[in-house]
């Protein structure tokens, strides 16, 4: 052949990478899955609709009994290292891959009843729902620059389609739009920020980019822009201050477990990526990341309170506590560069917290979507008198408010503990402060948590509605399983700290 | 200068003579046609009567489904030519690879049909 | 690490000599000047050949055999009148020719006209001392730079239809831009057959793997299909007939140019023929080894230059056959062809010369390989076609529901 071959000539000749077939299991799991339901919808079509519910259910549950035999098998301990440090499944990817399948499946408990009874496309909600998942497991092990964009890709495209699943609602079209432009824009401006990284240090592995910022190489201003592009991308991801805008008008008009689902799945995926880039990657840049990440969690706790103060629909309000709460979790970012023993501290703190979270907050939307089936509405005054016809369902939501505000003995106490002791471990300046203003927005959050608590309990039924609320079994189920998260979580918080206590560590 | 970098130059050059000489056909022309200007000439041709309403009307959708398919048929070109260019090095390993690739993406094809995207009206 | 821009060459001149330059130079003016020139052939020749199937005489007049014919319908396009629409985008309206022939012509230059491409011919020819290709460029991603321009081609099309703020026009690109689209999937799919037997992008080793006899040639090597499949989405792509739609007379008056006239028109005439000319050749390159073929007495390139001359004659031949014989598809139907039948074909297609090629190259029987991977293959096809059936049946059923007569809205 002529010389112009050569070109292709010259690419190294190819091995087949090693491929650890245990360890990618859950993954292949889950994409069989989802192939299977597309299969089923082509030939069954509308058919098959009864069944998508629960197939789609088992189907997040299934991709757990690899995870359980991984974990058996001793992984946290001898992580699986694959594609050249690439792929890394240890004990921190196992543990988050189990959460976002639960949280898959609670997702699709709450969808059920609300999916079947209203006019919307029904296989296609949970084939996105688990092509979403499958996104977010991915995301757990990527330990690459691409890895971590293609799986955020991949959790976020069917979160777009999934945020506008009221097509005949203009809010939802509305909700769909903003995240989508937002989302956009954000991968937009990380994916720069990436290309920054890359063109320096000259690696996409996180921990090869680890290494050469160490070596002093990456103090260069492209670096530093880099950094700061990548954590901003992901501040819109988890709706962070000041790029949390999106979040309350998305949440809004979002079908509700869509809502439950970018609340906490795709928010927990965001900061999976963050600790990813930011504990293995970025970890030497401390003076880069450290004021950036202060900024935007701080920022985040101030606005998220005193903006859910003002709120009269419950979903906005819960949108802006989760911007509150998303400011808790980033919070331990700042102290990770001071050293191992502390990142590992701040890393289990933050796991700890997403597990927990994901309890308490997918119990109050499950019980906003209990009580919107009576009301049709989401305004706080439509919560009124609860206790009077809806006890049960008032005690539960009081018990996921008092969590999210953080009373002990519930979940949400252990929780913030966990925060708190992570960022007043090293006794850093940066640490003390923002434990104080963590401290102070602990309160303020009480403010809202409580009025709700108050309408339920002490304010009159409006128009004097006392109908009984028929909770359907799919979504008692999911509350039974919320309200046992949270409250085990807050008595025995070795139950939880048992399978969160993970180190991310860097492996080549 | 690499051969790589010349046959771009000279594709360049070719592109830059089919300009200069189109360029040059309409400039000569313009130099020697006429222009009797008159309103009418500028109307807008609606088989002979007189243009309702703008002309840039909404399209049917489905062009747009359309288009959208073929980005998803345009991408995964981008996997498939450079695997085919070297087809020998991934051995039957690519091989499977491209099968399971292509039978995903015929699900996807498949599952459009299916759902009718593909039926024109 | 860094050094100082001044100090390289910019141009990268240093080891370029005068007669290389040369050479660059009178290949672009000789395949400029070849590709008009053919282009005013092809038209006559269409005309010709399209009135003597239809058992008329017609141009006959302006020069021996009307061959001038073209020349003079130039000219007289040439001194008509301009007229550029007040309810158009002005600048677009007058960007769309160039990009409607820009690339046209760019296509061209990655086809290998002639050389030496006998029994053990490089496929080269010997200037001045110097050693070079027939062809314009051989860029190492040639094929991709084919499918890339007739791209581009679409831009032209759609901004001339939409440029002229008229209602016939508009609906002339977007017809056209949908099917360029749609058929542009197929065309590069079965493309990658070609890739996957020559292992190269470059035309010019595509044209060097199929000398040595017919066997050789691709359309053979992979065994007819891609070359069909190939025939049917190039046409689609010159929105040739029987693929038309983009102007249809009959329901959208001139289609997308509707709106243009004189010199501006004849552009767009110029480019769709010359598409013509050069999709033929890009056939003719692909499929039919471009300008391989035996050679005897005289220089060998020259014979190569003859092959590809008459191979290129007959597929020009073959589009105005298809003119003159094949009536005008449906849209649906011209949907329906692209995605429901040459996409997935194309598809099976592919895979399955990729498996042979696998099998060939460790020896495994080829009968073997072909029972295994064709009971893949019509698996998937089960797969489609009950899927497909099935929808048909509903569609029927959804039909005899609303008592709506077929194919109504």
């Amino acid at each position: 052949m002529t010389s112009t071959v050569t070109a292709f000539a010259q690419v190294a000749d190819f091995a087949r990478p090693p491929i650890d077939w245990h360890a990618v299991a859950p993954e292949l799991v889950m994409l069989s899955v989802g192939a299977l339901m597309i299969i089923i919808d082509i030939v069954k079509l509308e058919r098959a609709k009864p069944y998508a519910a629960a197939l789609s259910g088992l189907g997040f549950l299934a991709p757990l009994v690899p995870i359980a035999t991984l974990a058996i098998d001793g992984v946290a301990s001898e992580p699986r290292v694959m594609f050249g440090g690439a792929y890394v499944i240890d004990g921190y990817s196992l543990v988050l891959k189990a959460l976002f399948l639960i949280v898959g499946y609670l997702v699709v408990l709450l969808a059920t009843n609300y999916v079947g009874e209203g006019d919307y496309w029904e296989t296609e909600f949970y084939n996105l729902l688990s092509a979403s998942v499958l996104g977010m497991m991915v995301m757990a092990s990527a330990r690459d620059l691409i890895t971590i964009f293609v799986a955020l890709e991949l959790l976020s495209i069917p979160a777009y389609l999934l945020a506008a699943w009221r097509k005949r609602d203009l809010k939802s079209n509305e909700a769909g739009l903003k995240y989508y432009l937002m989302g956009v824009f954000a991968s937009s401006i990380m994916l720069y920020g990436m290309s920054l990284v890359f063109g320096v240090t000259g690696s996409t592995l996180l921990t090869e980019i680890g290494a050469t910022l160490d070596d002093g190489i990456g103090s260069e201003p492209a670096v530093t822009l880099g950094i700061i592009f990548v954590i901003v991308g992901f501040a819109f991801k988890v709706s962070g201050f000041p790029f949390h805008t999106w979040a309350p008008d998305t949440y809004e008009g979002a079908p509700t477990p869509v809502t439950a689902f970018l609340a906490v799945a795709s928010k927990a995926a965001g900061f999976v990526a963050l600790m990813n880039l930011v504990v293995i990657g970025f970890v030497e840049r401390e003076e880069v990341y450290q004021p950036v990440i202060f900024f935007i969690a701080a920022g985040s706790m101030f606005a998220g309170n005193f903006m859910a103060l003002r709120q009269d629909n419950i979903v906005r309000l819960m949108a802006y506590s989760g911007v509150a709460q998303a400011g808790f979790l980033l919070a331990p970012l700042v102290v990770v560069g001071e050293g191992p023993e502390v990142a590992a501290t701040a890393v289990s703190s933050i796991v700890t917290y997403l597990v927990i979270y994901a309890a308490m907050n997918l119990g109050v939307f499950a019980v906003i979507l209990a009580v919107a089936r009576k009301t049709k509405s989401g305004e706080i005054s439509s919560y009124g008198g609860l206790f009077d016809y809806a006890p049960a369902l008032a005690v539960l939501m009081t018990l996921f408010l008092a969590s999210l505000g953080g009373l002990p003995p519930l979940g949400g106490w252990y929780a913030k503990f966990g925060i708190f002791r992570s960022l007043l471990e090293p006794g850093t300046g940066w640490g003390y402060t923002l434990a104080v203003i963590a401290a102070v927005n602990t309160v303020i959050a009480f403010g809202y948590y409580g009025k709700i608590a108050s309408r339920m309990w002490f304010d009159a039924v409006p128009d004097d509605d006392r109908t009984r609320i028929v909770v359907p079994a799919a979504l008692a189920t999911a509350l039974v399983l919320c309200i046992a998260g949270t409250i085990v979580s807050g008595v025995y918080p070795g139950a939880v700290t048992h399978f969160t206590d993970v180190e991310l560590l860097a492996f080549r | 200068m690499s051969e790589f970098l010349r046959s771009y130059l000279t594709v360049g050059l070719f592109g830059a003579l089919a300009v200069l000489v189109v360029g040059t056909f309409l400039g000569l022309s313009s130099l020697v046609r006429p222009t009797r200007p008159q309103p009418q000439k500028y109307i807008n041709y609606e088989s002979g009567v007189d243009p309702v309403g703008t002309g840039w009307s909404q399209a049917n959708i489905r062009y747009y489904v359309f288009a959208l398919l073929f980005v998803m048929f345009d991408v995964e070109a981008v996997f498939i030519f450079p695997w085919a260019t070297r087809l020998e090095a991934y051995g039957l390993f690519g091989l499977v690879e491209m099968f399971i690739f292509i039978f995903i993406l015929l699900l996807g094809l498949l599952y459009a049909w299916r759902k009718g995207v593909l039926r024109w009206i | 690490m860094r050094t100082n821009v001044f100090a390289l060459d910019p141009l990268f001149l240093d080891d370029v000599g005068f007669e290389e330059v040369g050479i660059v130079l009178l290949k672009v003016v000789v395949a400029f000047v070849m590709l008009l020139v053919s282009v005013m052939l092809m038209v006559w020749f269409e005309r010709k050949f399209i009135s003597d199937m239809q058992n008329r005489i017609g141009p006959n007049v302006a020069g021996p055999f009307g061959i001038l014919q073209t020349f003079a319908d130039g000219i007289k396009l040439f001194f008509k009148e301009d007229l550029i629409p007040e309810r158009s985008d002005r600048f677009v309206f007058k960007l769309a020719p160039y990009l409607s022939l820009v690339p046209a012509f760019l296509v061209f230059v990655i086809v290998p006209i002639g050389g030496d491409f006998g029994e053990d011919g490089d496929g080269t020819v010997t200037w001045f001392g110097h050693e070079t290709f027939l062809q314009v460029a051989d860029a190492p991603v040639g094929v991709l730079f084919f499918l890339a321009m007739s791209s581009l081609a679409v831009y032209g099309v759609m901004l001339a239809g939409w440029s002229s703020g008229s209602k016939y026009p508009l609906l002339g690109s977007v017809r056209a831009s949908a099917q360029m689209v749609s058929y542009e999937a197929a065309l590069g799919l079965s493309l990658a057959a070609v890739i996957l037997k020559t292992g190269s992008l470059s035309s010019h080793d595509i044209a060097l793997a199929q000398t040595g006899g017919i066997v050789n040639w691709n359309v053979l090597a992979t065994g007819i299909v891609p070359f069909v499949i190939f025939l049917i989405a190039g046409t689609a792509e010159l929105n040739r007939p029987p693929f038309d739609l983009v102007e249809a007379e009959q329901e959208l008056v001139g289609g997308f140019h509707t709106e243009y006239s004189s010199l501006r028109f004849a552009l767009f005439f110029l480019a769709e023929f010359m598409n013509t000319v050069t999709m033929s050749a890009i056939i003719v390159t692909l499929f039919f080894g471009g300008p391989a073929g035996p050679t005897y007495a005289g220089p060998a390139w020259l014979w190569g230059m003859f092959w590809f001359m008459l191979k290129l004659l007959v597929f020009l031949g073959v589009f105005v056959w298809f003119r003159a014989t094949l009536p005008r598809l449906r849209y649906d139907q011209l949907m329906d062809l692209g995605w429901k039948i040459l996409i997935p074909l194309s598809l099976g297609w592919f895979l399955f010369v990729a498996a042979l090629e696998i099998g060939d190259n460790r020896g495994w029987s080829r009968v073997v390989v072909a029972i295994v991977s064709g009971a893949a293959l019509a698996l998937g096809a089960l797969l489609m076609s009950a899927a497909i059936s099935a929808s048909r049946r509903q569609r029927l059923d959804e039909q005899a529901e609303s008592d709506s007569p077929v194919g109504a809205r």
